[in-house]
């Protein structure tokens, strides 16, 4: 945010969205992903620098056990995606976080590992969160096969065929990662090692990197099972069908209190994006290029919703809004430009016409014609937390009430008394180590509960506060009363982070966990989202994009 | 006190350890202090100030446990001049460097220059509250403690020896005054590893902030349940 061109050129307040608009957790699971998309930010990084990719080390057995290292060259370092493939009993394949054995493992090495480097791995990757990696490592991963979809295409390969498109689609991906982790996790490389380098000081480069890489494995892993199989007759996988595929992703709770817990970071990705989208509000004219980008993208938000499946009966509602959203969009673009301002008329009519899906759908559509115009805002979405940190303890208590007023009226306004308005709690479990919600009126553990009710903690500090003489000093208060430091911390930085607070109750016997993780996978980039329960979901990345392969191939060229 | 003696005696003075990324350092410490019966908020100091120690090379994790495996709260009473618990016990290093931190634009404001504090318990624990303190009022804080000397900036300055010794020190008083020497840290390519011994009692007490499974959290906590054989 520090970045001069976050404010450049300066756009009139008019065409913001308020944070209480955006900040609901109905519009943020509504969220699509879009061109500041941190997927998309490493592939126009990885065009515009013409990075080059191989694959040194393909050492896999006819069973289909082994390593591989795929490179990603840069101008200036090289990162390698190093694979290990098991021949994992289907007794032990679970998406839990909490398995512990899987179908392929990953790490992502920074630099060109060498064969003692690749030994070392190999007694650690396995085994995941049982194993220790080092700092010369950014990441650590784990994939599962889509069982169903994996063996018809090696099926169908070996014997010389392509795969059923409609079994492609139907999956959309041949494995899928139960987790990916980075920053420091396991013994990996801190954040703050790499946040310097250009090329991965966005938010989750590293992660979408080796993502991107594990992506280009499940290809060579069906097409090398396929030639083992069916011998000189397989096929390969035509890359009409490789494009279509994506890797899919199974994530529970563990995500969602992610965003509540990195105030400062959600705000510059929420904040990126609404700056983006007010830019492009502010528009006084279309060009013929945008409308025809515009298009483009409404076509491939169409191609998107028809092969995005769920069943899951709030995800299936959204697709029907949605499908019947896109239509409406359409209809209207055809009698479009027609106002002043045409970006913001559109953004206008569709407030007061389509669903928040379809409008979610809209932001994402209408972002995608203004490259030129946003994308330098990727720039400015990670965040130096550490650099915040501090409680100006001079406050006084007044200035704490006029903040609570101001930016946590939408807290403040929550009566806790009604027990629908505190019915959950958030906890860890001992037994799994895993954020988990309670029932607050039926199960054990509120004592331990996670601070992660920011509404409630907002409103407990504002009634504390309120029995303080208005002169007295932050820092004198919370000597009194250290129990509510943190939400001291998180009010003293919501006037300079608008978009930090998600701006509903979390403990509500209505909130919906799997609307935190929509919107966090969609600045993944993350497609075809999928919940399977309203605490799970799956998700693909990457589909429909290009593979790394393939921009080598242009750089060349 | 000495079951923590041993444990920094074991990072101190025997570089045998595990190392810790600053990320898991700050998470183990953030759970543990939490476990230890303080404060969200305080918990969050504790993870950074440790945090801190250990990218200036300093295992922070022993001192941390020492300090909170048996807790104590004590506030300082502050006065311009001097800042001391209440009763004469010694200071909690937590609470006391947490408002350091928080009065940073107003410890050095008044006439005086000089400001007494302790005495503290685990005082190494201070160093990255006095560098809040100091990169706060864009200055360095000169530590007076014994005879011995500290400067803290955005890193620690002192000789080896006095590190140890300030590191070994389960109780310190001590003076800090403002200082216009600024520093550039030095980038020893120092690692903080932290004791085996450490490591498992901090997570005992991070365990602590858990919550026991029970059949109807295993059946609906996580929402899961179907087959991923599909």
């Amino acid at each position: 945010m520090e970045q001069a061109n976050m404010h450049a050129p300066t756009t009139p307040a008019e065409f913001y969205r308020n944070p209480d608009q955006v900040m609901r957790l109905s519009r943020m699971g509504s969220a699509h992903p879009m061109r500041l998309s941190f997927l998309r930010v490493l592939m126009r990084r990885v065009e515009a620098e013409g990075w080059v990719f191989d694959r040194p080390v393909w050492d896999v057995d006819a069973k289909g056990v082994g390593r591989a290292v795929y490179c990603a060259r840069g101008p200036v370092r090289t990162y390698s995606l190093v694979a290990f493939a098991h021949d994992l009993p289907p007794e032990m394949r679970s998406d839990r976080v909490i398995a512990t054995a899987w179908d392929a493992t990953f790490t992502l090495f920074d630099g060109v590992p060498s064969s003692d480097d690749l030994d070392r791995l190999q007694a650690n990757v396995p085994y995941q969160e049982a194993g220790r990696i080092t700092e010369r490592e950014l990441s650590l991963s784990r994939a599962n096969r889509s069982v169903r979809l994996f063996e018809h295409v090696v099926d169908a390969l070996a014997q010389g065929a392509q795969p059923d498109i409609e079994e492609i689609e139907a999956v959309g991906y041949l494995m899928r990662t139960t987790a990916v982790y980075g920053s420091g996790k396991f013994g990996a490389a801190d954040r703050a090692t790499i946040a310097e380098r250009p090329e991965l000081s966005a938010p989750f480069q590293a992660e979408m990197l080796s993502v991107w890489l594990t992506r280009w494995f499940t290809i060579d892993i069906v097409n090398h099972l396929a030639r083992s199989k069916g011998g000189e007759r397989a096929a390969t996988l035509d890359m009409d069908i490789c494009r279509r595929l994506g890797v899919g992703n199974s994530t529970g709770l563990g995500m969602a209190p992610f965003l509540v817990r990195h105030p400062i970071l959600i705000n510059n990705w929420m904040f990126a994006r609404e700056e983006a989208f007010a830019r492009v509000r502010s528009l006084a004219a279309v060009t013929e290029q945008a409308k025809s980008d515009l298009l483009a993208a409404l076509e491939a938000a169409n191609e998107n919703a028809r092969t995005w499946k769920s069943e899951h009966p709030i995800q299936v509602t959204k697709l029907d809004d949605l499908r019947r959203d896109l239509a409406l969009i359409k209809a209207h673009l055809a009698d479009w430009p027609n106002a002043d301002h045409p970006w913001n008329a559109l953004w206008l009519w569709a407030e007061n016409t389509l669903s928040t899906e379809g409008q979610e759908a809209l932001v994402s559509i209408m972002l995608e014609p203004h490259g030129d115009l946003i994308d330098g805002l990727a720039d400015c979405m990670s965040a130096d937390e550490r650099a915040q940190f501090r409680i100006d303890g001079a406050q006084t208590v007044q200035a704490q009430l006029d903040i609570l007023q101001e930016h946590y009226a939408w807290a403040l306004n929550v009566d806790f008394d009604q027990e629908d308005q505190s019915a959950q709690f958030w906890y860890v479990s001992e037994e799994k180590l895993e954020p988990r919600l309670g029932n607050r009126f039926a199960e054990e553990g509120v004592d331990l509960e996670q601070p992660l009710g920011v509404a409630h903690l907002a409103k407990s500090l504002y009634k504390a506060l309120q029995a303080w003489p208005p002169s007295a000093r932050a820092g004198e208060f919370l000597l009194a009363h250290p129990e509510h430091r943190l939400m001291v911390r998180r009010a003293q930085q919501a006037p300079k982070h608008p978009y930090a607070e998600v701006r509903d109750n979390l403990i509500a016997r209505d909130m919906l966990p799997i609307d935190l993780m929509r919107c966090k996978l969609a600045f993944f980039g993350a497609t075809h989202f999928d919940p399977r329960s309203d605490k799970w979901v799956r998700i693909s990345l990457f589909s429909g994009a290009p593979y790394p392969f393939e921009m080598s191939a242009r750089g060349v060229a | 006190m000495s079951e923590a003696t041993e444990f920094m005696s074991a990072t101190a003075h025997a570089p045998v350890g595990v190392r810790l990324s600053r990320t898991e350092t700050e998470t183990l410490c953030f759970k543990a202090t939490r476990g230890a019966g303080y404060s969200w908020g305080i918990a969050e100091e504790a993870a950074n100030a440790v945090g801190w120690l250990h990218a200036n090379g300093i295992d922070g994790t022993a001192v941390l446990l020492a300090a909170i495996v048996a807790p104590t709260f004590n506030a300082p009473v502050m006065s311009n001049v001097f800042w001391v618990s209440s009763d004469g016990k010694p200071l909690c290093p937590l609470t006391t460097g947490a408002a350091l931190s928080d009065f940073a634009t107003s410890v050095f404001a008044s006439s005086n220059d000089h400001l007494k504090v302790g005495a503290v318990r685990q005082p190494v624990l201070l160093l990255p509250f006095i560098a809040q303190c100091a990169a706060t009022i864009v200055g360095s804080i000169a530590i007076e403690w014994e005879g011995r000397n500290l400067m803290v900036g955005n890193s620690v300055k002192t000789d080896a020896e006095t590190l140890s010794a300030f590191l070994s020190a389960s109780v310190a008083t001590i003076t800090l005054s403002l200082s216009s020497d600024l520093f550039e840290p030095d980038r020893a390519s120092l690692f903080a590893l932290a004791s085996p011994h450490t490591i498992t009692a901090l997570d005992a007490l991070a365990m602590r902030t858990t919550v026991p499974a029970t059949e109807q959290s295993r059946n609906s906590g996580a929402g899961a349940g179907t087959s991923d054989n599909d």
